[in-house]
């Protein structure tokens, strides 16, 4: 039954425990990259979780079908990113968003800070204007160093696609910045 | 971004920096409680869904021999036979025991009030012989109202009349009239009576 169990090409032979493990490698893995996606969307920690964790358990369902590591990463960005947005349409606290990143890198004086802070609160404003698919492409490329094969494999698009989609995502950021 | 470093501009940096930011420590943990609720969700709702079917078969179980068997045989009402009459009486109607019987008309298909069919056996079987066999005759029975034959059911009993037989008298031989020596004669009391 466990050889039984082992993934054979072409064969749905499955076993629970093994799902399972590979589930909780999966969840180890990428459970940041979700976490991440749902809150470039949402900006708010406890949503973004709960946004992040509601796409775990939906892959979760059809894990059978996702084991493979990069299929599964794409389905969960593009899941988390959906419910993220269904989320932040439907959410009520929407204006209670965090608009500043919690973890800020630099740690500096007062004033510094607060210029910091508008710069974020600009950069996220500059963000939310973009359209849907040159920003999830920008989040994708920016967290994580992701490079453009791997935006490519989660995004589904050619590499090329991503390509221009970052320079034309960035060339508006930077006219919106300015 | 590790193929394209020279291009990683301030923007992506910036961007980068503002996503720097981790999921809690229960975040595995919610997974799981969100998944194992999921599953027990799943398993109430297959039961739920198991234990409506079982219903619903036991129900269509119990119902379908109502539902199946349109035809049904009922017994009526013991009736009376009907009487018959002389060639000569008309063919009427008669009545009995609230049911109204046409010549010729002794079995047929009540229709119930959902129009099922429904085979009404009537139990008045002598006067469906009859009928049956004044067809066979190809002349049609006359039953009507008159003089029964048979009345109900039960048939008059049988009166026979007692029979009378003389006693038989033996006379002894020789002792009687007639020749003497001669063989004996047996005659009839009453005869005996006469010739006294």
């Amino acid at each position: 039954m466990r050889e039984l169990a082992q993934p054979v090409p072409g064969f749905l032979v499955t076993d629970v425990r093994d799902i399972d493990q590979e589930f909780e490698e999966r969840l180890n893995d990428s459970s940041t990259l979700a976490f991440r996606v749902a809150f470039s969307v949402l900006r708010h920690h406890q949503d973004a979780e709960d946004v992040a964790q509601e796409a775990f358990a939906r892959a979760y369902k059809g894990f059978s079908q996702l084991r493979d590591r990069e299929a599964f990463r794409a389905w969960l960005v593009r899941m988390a990113w959906r419910l993220a947005l269904d989320h932040l349409r439907g959410s009520r606290r929407r204006t209670a968003r965090e608009q500043v990143p919690i973890d800020l890198p630099v740690v500096s004086s007062g004033e510094q800070a607060a210029i910091e802070a508008d710069r974020a609160r600009r950069l996220w404003a500059a963000i939310d204007q973009l359209p849907e698919v040159l920003r999830l492409t920008l989040v994708l490329a920016s967290i994580q160093e992701h490079s453009m094969k791997e935006v490519a494999a989660l995004t589904g698009a050619p590499e090329g696609t991503v390509k221009s989609r970052v320079f034309d995502a960035k060339k508006l950021l930077k006219e919106m910045l300015t | 971004m590790t193929d394209h470093d020279p291009d990683r501009d301030d923007v992506l940096k910036e961007l980068d920096a503002a996503l720097q930011v981790e999921p809690s420590r229960a975040f595995a943990d919610g997974v799981r409680a969100r998944v194992n609720r999921s599953q027990t969700v799943n398993r109430t709702m297959w039961w739920g869904l198991a234990a409506a079917a079982s219903v619903g078969l036991a129900t269509m179980a119990l119902w379908r021999p109502a539902v199946e068997a349109p035809v049904q045989v009922v017994a009526a009402p013991v009736q009376a036979t009907l009487p018959v009459v002389s060639k000569a009486a008309p063919m009427r109607e008669r009545t009995v025991g609230g049911r109204v019987f046409r010549p010729g008309n002794t079995v047929r298909l009540a229709r119930t009030a959902s129009s099922e069919p429904r085979l009404e056996v009537i139990t008045n079987q002598g006067a469906v012989l009859q009928e049956i066999w004044a067809d066979y005759q190809g002349r049609p029975l006359a039953i009507a109202v008159g003089e029964p034959v048979v009345e109900g059911m039960a048939t008059k009993p049988i009166v026979v009349d007692p029979i009378v037989v003389p006693p038989i008298v033996v006379s002894e031989i020789g002792k009687g009239p007639g020749p003497a020596g001669a063989t004996p004669v047996i005659r009839r009391a009453d005869a005996t009576k006469e010739t006294r």
